[in-house]
Order: C-alpha cells, then sequence, then structure tokens
C-alpha cells in the first residue's frame, strides 16, 4: 500500500473543504465468536462489495482527497486489501491503533452504510450477525434503478450481475441480489431480502429467503435458507446466533474446497528426497529418537520420529515419508498431539485446528523446534492466522539456514 | 437447513394439494434417498459434478480471453512487423526524438501500468497541454481531445488516422497488462476526476478495442464512452470478443472518428 504523509492539522473529521477524513473502523473482534471471520467487521461484505469500500465510494462522491484510518481490529488486513486505494484513487494514511480509544473523537464510525441510520448497536455475538444483516439489507434497499452499474436490473425487481445464469424454473421475488458469475439452478426460489454473492452456486429446489449466500458456496439440492447466512461449509444461524460447520459436501460447501494437503508434485518431490536420504541418515546416524503421535493435515494421526541430535534436517529426514504419503506438508506449524492441541488459547484453537502441520514452520527460524517450546506457540500462532501468509515465502527463503540449524538449549525435547 | 417443497416441476393440470403432496413424496424420496451411505455418496458426486462444471465455464472463459489475447497480439505483431518498422524510422527521421512513447495508465482495479505507443506528438507535448486546455472539444468529462491538436507531428497524424501509433500496445497485451479486447486504458489525471459510477470501467482488464472505438470512437462523448464500457463489462463473453475484434478491423481501415 502507498502509504502518504500530511501535515497534522487538528481539525474536524471532515474539514471545511473536504479534503481530509477522518474515519474509525470498529473494534468488534471480542464480538465476533460465532462465525470467527479471519476479517475485521469493515472487510465483511455488505452487498456487492466490503463496508469499507462504500466508505471510499462516499469518500469519491464527497471529493474528499485524504483518508486518515484508524484501524484496532487487524490493520495489516485492511492494509492489504486497500491496495494503495488505487481503485478509489484517494490517498489513504492507515492508522493502527491499540483501541478505539484512541482515535481522535471527531471521527467517523464505519460501522453502518454512510449517509444511513445505523441499526442499534450490537453487544452480543448473536446481535453481530443480526446487525451484520441489517446493513444487507440496508444496501439492498437503497438501490437506486436509475443509477449506472455493473448488476443489471431484472424484470422482476431484484439485481443480476454480469455472466451469471438464472434457470428459467426459477422463481425470484423482489428485492434480491445476485452477484456475478452465479448459477441458480431450477425450482430455485429466490427473495425476498436475499443476496447471493458472486461465484455461487445454487443446485436445484434452493430456497433463499431473508438470507444471504457468500462468495463461492454452493448449496445442495432441496435446501432452504432462511434467516442466515452461508459461507463454505459454515452456516450461520440469525434467529439463534449460532453457527454450524456442515460435513456433507452435498448439503453445502465451499465451491473450490482448499485442500490442505500438498500437492502432487511437493509429494513426488518428498518421496524422492527420502529415497536418497533416508538410508544415508540411518547408515550414518545413531542419535536416539523419540516416537510422537500427531495430527496430520486432514486430521489423522501420524506417528514422527522427534528429538536426537544433528542438523535439523538428519532429525526430520523420517517425516518426508509423510510428505509423500499426503499427510505433511513442507511448510506449515510444527505438528501437534492432541494434549499440544489441547493447551492452545481458545481463541487461537480455530487457527490452529485450520492449518497444515508441516516439515519446516517459521518458529524454525526463530530457534524453536518442538511445539514444547515455551516461544514456539507464538510464531505457530502467527503462521496460522492470515497475516502469516507470507510465512511460507519467509521459510522457503531461510531452508537452509533451518535445514543446518542444529538443536540448542532453547529446543529442550 | 430445512427441506424445502419443488413445485415447479409439477404439472400444472393437478391442483395444488396434489401438487404439494407430489413435492412432499420428491423430498421424502430425496432424503431417505440420501440418508445412506451409498445415497450420500452419489449426492456429493452430483454436487462435485455441478461445482467442477460451473467452474470449468468460469475459469475457461477467463483462460479462453487470455489465450485469444495471446494468439492476436503475437499474430499481429509478426504481420504487422513491417508497418511498425517504417512507421518507427518515420517518427525517428521526421524529428529525431524517442521513437515510442511510454505513458503511465490506470489498469484493472486501479493499478497503474506503462502503456506503450509510437510517439505522434511533439517532444514538449505535455508542456503544451496546459496552454490548449481552453480549445478541449471532449465536453462533459474528463478527457482533453482537439480535432487539429497543434502538437500532432504529420507523421503522427497518419498513424493516428489507421491507429498505428497504438500498435505497441500488443506488447502491454502479452504482458498481460491489457487485453485485445476491453474498455480503454484511461491516465490517472482522468480517473482522479472520475465519480463512482464511472469507476466502474476499472472493473475490466484494459483493452484495445472496445464498444466505443467500434462505435464511432472520439465522436462519442464521455458518458456514453462510460456506458458503453459499463455495457462490455456486463454483456462480456467469448463470442462478443470476437464480434467487436472482427468490427475494429473496418473501423481502423477507414479511420472513423480517429484524430
Amino acid at each position: 500500500m502507498s502509504v502518504s504523509f500530511l501535515e497534522d492539522t487538528a481539525q474536524p473529521a471532515t474539514d471545511s473543504a473536504q479534503r481530509t477524513w477522518r474515519l474509525l473502523a470498529p473494534d468488534w473482534a471480542d464480538l465476533d465468536t460465532v462465525w470467527r471471520n479471519d476479517s475485521p467487521f469493515v472487510l465483511w461484505p455488505v452487498g456487492n462489495q466490503p463496508l469499507l469500500a462504500h466508505w471510499m465510494d462516499e469518500a469519491v462522491r464527497r471529493g474528499v482527497e485524504v483518508m486518515e484510518l484508524y484501524v484496532a481490529d487487524r490493520p495489516a488486513e485492511v492494509r492489504g486489501w486497500l491496495e494503495g486505494a488505487a481503485y478509489w484513487s484517494r490517498r489513504v494514511r492507515l492508522i493502527p491503533i491499540g483501541a478505539e480509544a484512541q482515535a481522535p473523537a471527531e471521527a467517523d464510525r464505519m460501522d453502518h452504510l454512510p449517509g444511513r441510520q445505523a441499526p442499534p448497536l450490537p453487544d452480543t455475538a448473536a446481535a453481530l450477525l443480526s446487525y451484520w444483516f441489517e446493513l444487507q439489507k440496508q444496501w439492498l434497499g437503497q438501490r437506486s434503478p436509475e443509477a449506472m452499474t455493473i448488476d443489471q436490473l431484472h424484470p422482476s425487481g431484484g439485481w443480476v450481475g454480469p455472466q451469471a445464469q438464472i434457470h428459467p424454473l426459477a422463481r425470484l421475488t423482489a428485492p434480491f441480489w445476485i452477484g456475478a458469475r452465479v448459477q441458480v439452478g431450477p425450482g430455485c426460489e429466490i427473495g425476498p431480502n436475499a443476496l447471493i454473492a458472486e461465484g455461487a452456486i445454487l443446485h436445484r429446489n434452493v430456497s433463499v429467503e431473508e438470507a444471504c449466500v457468500l462468495p463461492r458456496t454452493y448449496l445442495g439440492r432441496n435446501t432452504r435458507l432462511f434467516r442466515g447466512a452461508a459461507a463454505g461449509s459454515v452456516l450461520l444461524d440469525f434467529c439463534r446466533g449460532c453457527r454450524a460447520d456442515i460435513e456433507d459436501s452435498f448439503i453445502m460447501s465451499p465451491v473450490i474446497e482448499r485442500s490442505l494437503r500438498p500437492r502432487p508434485l511437493a509429494r513426488l518431490v518428498a518421496l524422492i528426497c527420502w529415497v536418497l536420504l533416508f538410508p544415508l541418515v540411518r547408515l550414518f546416524s545413531r542419535s536416539p529418537q523419540d516416537r510422537r503421535t500427531v495430527r496430520g493435515c486432514s486430521g489423522e494421526s501420524i506417528q514422527l520420529r522427534t528429538g536426537g541430535t544433528g542438523p535439523l534436517w538428519c532429525r526430520r529426514v523420517s517425516w518426508l515419508r509423510q510428505i509423500a504419503a499426503g499427510r505433511l506438508r513442507w511448510v506449515g506449524i510444527l505438528p501437534r498431539g492432541k494434549d499440544e492441541l489441547a493447551q492452545v488459547p481458545a481463541e487461537l484453537a480455530h487457527a490452529f485446528h485450520d492449518a497444515s502441520p508441516g516439515l519446516f514452520s517459521l518458529a524454525d527460524i526463530h530457534g524453536c523446534h518442538e511445539p514444547s517450546d515455551p516461544e514456539e506457540w507464538i510464531h505457530a500462532a502467527f503462521q496460522a492466522s492470515a497475516a502469516g501468509e507470507n510465512a511460507r515465502s519467509v521459510v522457503l527463503q531461510n531452508l537452509w539456514k533451518i535445514a543446518w540449524s542444529q538443536r540448542t538449549n532453547s529446543s529442550p525435547a | 437447513m430445512k427441506s424445502q417443497l419443488p413445485s415447479a416441476s409439477a404439472s400444472p393440470l393437478l391442483d395444488s394439494r396434489e401438487r404439494d403432496l407430489a413435492a412432499d413424496r420428491l423430498l421424502f424420496k430425496y432424503w431417505t434417498g440420501v440418508a445412506t451411505p451409498i445415497g450420500r455418496a452419489q449426492m456429493a458426486l452430483r454436487g462435485w459434478r455441478r461445482r467442477i462444471v460451473w467452474q470449468g465455464v468460469v475459469v475457461g472463459s477467463l483462460l479462453l480471453k487470455r489465450l485469444i489475447d495471446l494468439v492476436v497480439a503475437s499474430a499481429a505483431l509478426l504481420a504487422l512487423s513491417p508497418l511498425l518498422l517504417l512507421a518507427a524510422v518515420l517518427v525517428k527521421l521526421e524529428d529525431r526524438g524517442p521513437v515510442f512513447f511510454c505513458q503511465r495508465r490506470i489498469g484493472l482495479r486501479g493499478r497503474i501500468f506503462a502503456m506503450w505507443k509510437f510517439r505522434s506528438m511533439r517532444r514538449d507535448a505535455e508542456t503544451l497541454k496546459a496552454n490548449l486546455m481552453q480549445h478541449n472539444e471532449m465536453t462533459g468529462g474528463v478527457i482533453f481531445k482537439m480535432k487539429n491538436d497543434p502538437r500532432i507531428t504529420r507523421v503522427g497524424r497518419w498513424l493516428r488516422k489507421f491507429s498505428i501509433d497504438e500498435m505497441p500496445q500488443l506488447w502491454n497485451v502479452l504482458k498481460g497488462d491489457m487485453s485485445v479486447v476491453g474498455p480503454r486504458p484511461p491516465v490517472p489525471f482522468e480517473v482522479e476526476q472520475y465519480t463512482v459510477e464511472d469507476r466502474q470501467r476499472l472493473l475490466a482488464r484494459p483493452g484495445l478495442t472496445c464498444f466505443w472505438q467500434v462505435g464511432g470512437r472520439s465522436q462519442i462523448d464521455f458518458a456514453g464512452q462510460v456506458r458503453l464500457d459499463v455495457a462490455y463489462i456486463r454483456a462480456e463473453s467469448f463470442a462478443l470478443d470476437l464480434r467487436l475484434l472482427l468490427q475494429t478491423i473496418p473501423a481502423v481501415l477507414l479511420g472513423k472518428g480517429a484524430y
């Protein structure tokens, strides 16, 4: 992101010339205990774009040149999403803060749609979901038929995005919004107050009423979504304020399922390395190793040899067989057993559960080679979070250093 | 998730009660079917097939567009290389200035890229532009255009007439900054003045030709250009791209609206 600098002028949120606009992103990370979204609230979709994009649009309408965004909840992610605000050609200065109270009092809160009355603010996790859907409905209600948009007004009164395929036997009831490249099958009932985001697939006889389907979500045959949201395989219930993780992919699932297993080429390379290196290491290395049962990529139990002496690649050479079998990745967090996973702080348990274990990890760079190391969980938590997306490239850049690192006092096991 | 009654496929001759019963029977059959491991596996396979087919259509159309870009740009660069060489020599001979003109343009979702053209204006064109702003013939918008722009050189006028000055952009197409068919890439100064509605033209990869290049080029006002760009993004498809590509050839050869 291109960060611009401006003179610090003690002016109100929107000064007289409408040049600088101070905005505060709400910090509702503590409230989001049901969905546990990877993104902060300002990046949650409201209609066809995240909430923050609606505020950026408003900045264009107001002719604001410079924006100051005060962000307490995951500022790195907000910065990454903005990509320098190139689409809006505005200068954005993102200011990370520790808490909302640190933002200037005059900053406008981005907890509602600009120019619209904010619904009653949420105070519980269940209320947060209902609040979010209220914003979606507000957005749906404020769309003007006269405005020129990429979406087209459907004869039934709703909006349909480009390259969407709607079966003639589908029944559409306004207001609704169907995003780009959505496929709606025969017998589907869409609306009222239905939002189907881009790339979603509604198979056959699917009903979506007072609900939203998030991008690239598949809803299977004969299903009904009412006052809820479908996000991949996660079903959110607005009425009860709870979630359900659907395991049956024919009911609902992500259109593209993210594979936690290593790719075929990576497995092949691991197999070759194992065949070449394992006999050599067994022949020359006599250091005793422990056997531990840990959790693999897809939750299966695997046996790994840990401990021992010598360079890291020698100690972990037997793990290559697990990569070849698709149970471990080349780069991931250090493999953990059930007991070690139980010790992970509750707020991080979800991230650790979703992260793949790997042969080399970010913690290895910092000299922590076992999960029992007191500082290892900090590096693992970063690698498992969305902010740690670039951890893989960092590990690969330091691969040689990691592979030859010796056991130190900080890695006790 | 609750089960839902399918009714659209039932016969219109049945009254509503019979239709509901028929739908209930279908639903019962479906959900009892998926209660067995084989039924679940069958439905999982059907769901997987639907997802794969639709993803194939979506990703395939994107790949097809990229393939067209690569094939057309490579073929055009090869076929037109003698003409491009001649144009380069003429530009160089006219005032000994640089052959190419590189300009910062706004691409997909506001990303800036360097767009290449044959230089068709005097070397001091940018400094002269400020004095000529009052003669802008492009009303109701943010683009600067003049029919008899004094900054254009003699060779440049000929190059512009037949759009030969745009041909180096085939390199941008090969690089992936641009596509063969798509809205023309605007300059950053113009985009800064865009409204929210105007910005929607940035949602497609910019291209060499689009609706308004085929329809009348510079004769169309700014609002009309934005309308046509949005119409293109709405209707974007392989067939449309092919049609626009074919329609561009006579538009270029006749020099329609080019100055």
